[in-house]
């Protein structure tokens, strides 16, 4: 090797290191199942609640993404940034008791966010990926993307609408929540996920969302079951691998919000000249018609419902979500544990890969001259070099206890799901 | 012929290939993986990702795709906000003019747009759109383009060109200012990001709201971002920049001394 290919090596090694210190993470489940609500809350707790002394997090995604009209006004699109605070909004105007559905906006399209986390004078970047449900279809042309995807991911975040996965007590609703929650799909997909050494780690978490009601009436025991019920099949064909560790995060996106009961999407039309109809459902008790808002349909002459064939998946009819509120308004919690335990375990992969680089560039310079070794040694830094800045964030994230393991539903999957 | 290529969320978002031929046309022909490359890869990729309001340009078979992307449909979220959806009309070289005349309209008056196409849908028993409507609004375009004072750089796009991208409207105006923006948009639409920046025929979708209805302009106004300079913001590359520096000065400074001692010993 000459000098000047060694300076260019000097180069190239640490552009590598550069591009290897970023880190995918890839936000799955059925579509509005919850994942941009989890992801928008991941990215806000981890910016904000992250102690400034042990790492700074910076958030590099671009949010001018929108639409400003002429007269300033805002567009309709909801960023990430505005998801976050939707919820928030949404549940100041409802009042205690009054029942209605949360259906907002879906992702539309592929979306990544970028976190760079630096500690010192190191920094990883975490790219979160988001997509809408509809690629986990096996038909669509988008799912060969994601397939690429999940090579290239390290973490993958998988959102459980709760509410579809405990109303499985029928037949019907075994299919309705296998379709919605995308749980085929996502176990098949996972299947392309490749470990290319023991120290390529990967973590699966499982999230279940909208499970405010099991946690206040002390069954958030039962939705665990549950879960490892229905993902038996990806858990099962992943947990025997030490480089997979998969986890069960529930966590509480609002608050205040409880689900209540499972009703029939309709339509309402007015007359025959009425496009669009009004999203409802009807009372079971009373068969009274009430808005997706919660308000009471008065009908009229002339007027017409019928079946909203806009809730439908491959053909199966879902029905509609209903919720109320309890009075404790906008109250989240445990939403930051995602991103904590995914930032925690980037670290430990980080190390890991590092001990391993740094393990064989020693090797290598053992079986190599004095001089030549002098000369790397100066000029090229193990890649061990940033260690005890990463193991200091996990000990000071471990110090802090900010990192729950247990209790509320969280615990790690160890055993094959009989 | 124009095809006429939808995305719209009805059971969830899916492509649909509209006909345009009856009054009250069922959309239900969706875009599948096997009927693939109906939509080749450089003109589907609008409906992956976001970032693009308005694309028009030539596409990988030769074709020319007119993409308009985040327009209220008239379905609505529980929040009461229109949930989007896209369209991409997709027609032969021949079709240029036509395009040029319904991308200058569009561009033009977007709102004007927006209301037109989504009172084209109805919901009852299914999602259906009046397809003649929309193909005699396109028949409409043969000719010539219908707004009154159309802005006079977007007017311009009908000038010669057989390549590339002919009018861009990223939705963020932090396009063709910062770097690592503009290449995630430009890698992901699989847009010739040298082409566009030099032809600078692109215009955020701000500053084309700010021009709209508006017939005298200044060209220099309504291009304000190609007139910026692209600048480092990516800590990574600039820590890797400031360590390329340290290590050159470093390998400057120990050749320094060897060649200092080489002239000690050989004198």
């Amino acid at each position: 090797m000459s000098i000047f290919d060694f300076i260019s090596t000097l180069f190239e090694d640490n552009a590598q290191n550069v591009a290897e210190r970023k880190h995918k993470i890839l936000m799955m489940g059925g579509r509005r199942s919850g994942k941009s609500t989890i992801l928008s809350s991941i990215l806000f707790q981890l910016k904000d609640k992250t102690p400034g002394d042990v790492c700074t997090i910076i958030d590099k995604t671009d949010y001018t993404q929108q639409l400003t009209r002429a007269d300033g006004q805002g567009s309709n699109i909801p960023t990430l940034d505005i998801k976050r605070n939707e919820l928030h909004t949404f549940l100041e105007n409802k009042n205690l008791g009054s029942e209605f559905i949360v259906d907002m906006t879906p992702t539309y399209g592929q979306s990544t966010y970028i976190l760079e986390i630096s500690a010192n004078n190191t920094s990883v970047e975490l790219e979160f990926v988001d997509i809408p449900g509809e690629w986990m279809r096996a038909g669509v042309p988008e799912h060969r993307k994601l397939r690429e995807l999940v090579k290239q991911s390290d973490v993958f975040v998988i959102a459980i609408d709760t509410p579809f996965l405990m109303n499985t007590e029928t037949y019907a609703g075994q299919c309705i929540n296998n379709v919605y929650n995308r749980i085929d799909e996502i176990a098949q997909l996972m299947s392309h996920m490749i470990i290319n050494s023991p120290s390529d780690l990967k973590q699966i978490i499982l999230c279940p969302v909208k499970c405010e009601r099991w946690i206040y009436e002390d069954k958030i025991d039962n939705v665990i079951t549950k879960i490892k019920q229905a993902y038996k099949n990806l858990i099962n064909r992943w947990v025997s691998q030490d480089a997979v560790s998969i986890q069960i995060m529930p966590i509480h996106t609002a608050g205040g919000l409880i689900f209540s009961r499972m009703l029939p999407a309709k339509l309402y039309f007015t007359d025959n000249c009425n496009r669009t109809g009004l999203l409802c459902s009807e009372n079971p008790e009373t068969h009274d018609l009430i808005d997706y808002k919660g308000n009471l349909i008065e009908r009229q002459p002339g007027d017409s419902v019928i079946d909203d064939q806009n809730y439908s998946i491959d053909y199966i009819s879902i029905p509609l979500s209903w919720y109320k509120t309890n009075g404790y308004g906008y109250r989240p919690q445990y939403c930051e544990q995602p991103g904590l335990h995914i930032l925690k375990f980037l670290v430990e992969k980080e190390e890991k890969v590092n001990s391993v680089k740094a393990a064989a560039q020693r090797n290598q310079l053992n079986n190599t001259n004095p001089i030549w070794r002098f000369l790397t040694q100066i000029f090229r830094p193990t890649f061990g070099e940033h260690l005890p800045v990463w193991e200091n964030v996990i000990e000071a994230f471990d110090k802090q206890e900010l990192i729950k393991t247990d209790g509320d539903g969280f615990c790690h999957i160890n055993a094959f799901v009989k | 012929m124009i095809n006429i290529f939808l995305q719209y969320s009805y059971g969830g978002f899916k492509t649909f290939l509209v006909e345009g031929q009856e009054r009250n046309e069922r959309i239900s022909k969706e875009v599948l993986l096997t009927d693939f490359p109906v939509l080749p890869d450089d003109a589907y990729c609008f409906f992956q990702y976001g970032g693009a309001k308005i694309a028009y340009r030539y596409i990988s078979d030769g074709r020319i795709a007119l993409i308009i992307r985040e327009i209220p449909s008239i379905h609505r979220d529980s929040d009461g906000r229109n949930i989007p959806c896209a369209v991409q009309f997709i027609g032969d070289p021949s079709d240029r003019n036509t395009l040029d005349y319904i991308t200058t309209d569009i561009a033009n008056d977007i709102e004007a747009f927006h209301n037109f196409f989504s009172n084209l849908f109805s919901i009852r028993d299914g999602l259906f759109i009046d397809g003649d409507s929309l193909r005699s609004w396109i028949n409409r375009h043969a000719t010539q383009y219908s707004c009154e004072s159309p802005i006079s750089q977007i007017k311009g796009i009908s000038r010669p060109m057989y390549d590339g991208v002919i009018l861009f409207v990223p939705l963020s105006s932090n396009f063709g200012i910062d770097r690592m923006v503009t290449n995630i948009i430009t890698d992901e639409l699989k847009l010739p990001i040298k082409q566009i920046l030099s032809d600078k025929c692109f215009i955020s979708m701000s500053s084309l709201y700010m021009l709209q209805g508006k017939s005298i302009l200044n060209p220099t106004k309504l291009m304000p971002e190609a007139n910026k300079i692209i600048h480092h913001n990516n800590p990574n590359v600039k820590r890797w920049y400031h360590n390329r520096r340290r290590k050159i000065a470093c390998i400057a400074g120990i050749a320094l001394i060897l060649a200092i001692i080489l002239y000690i010993i050989t004198n």
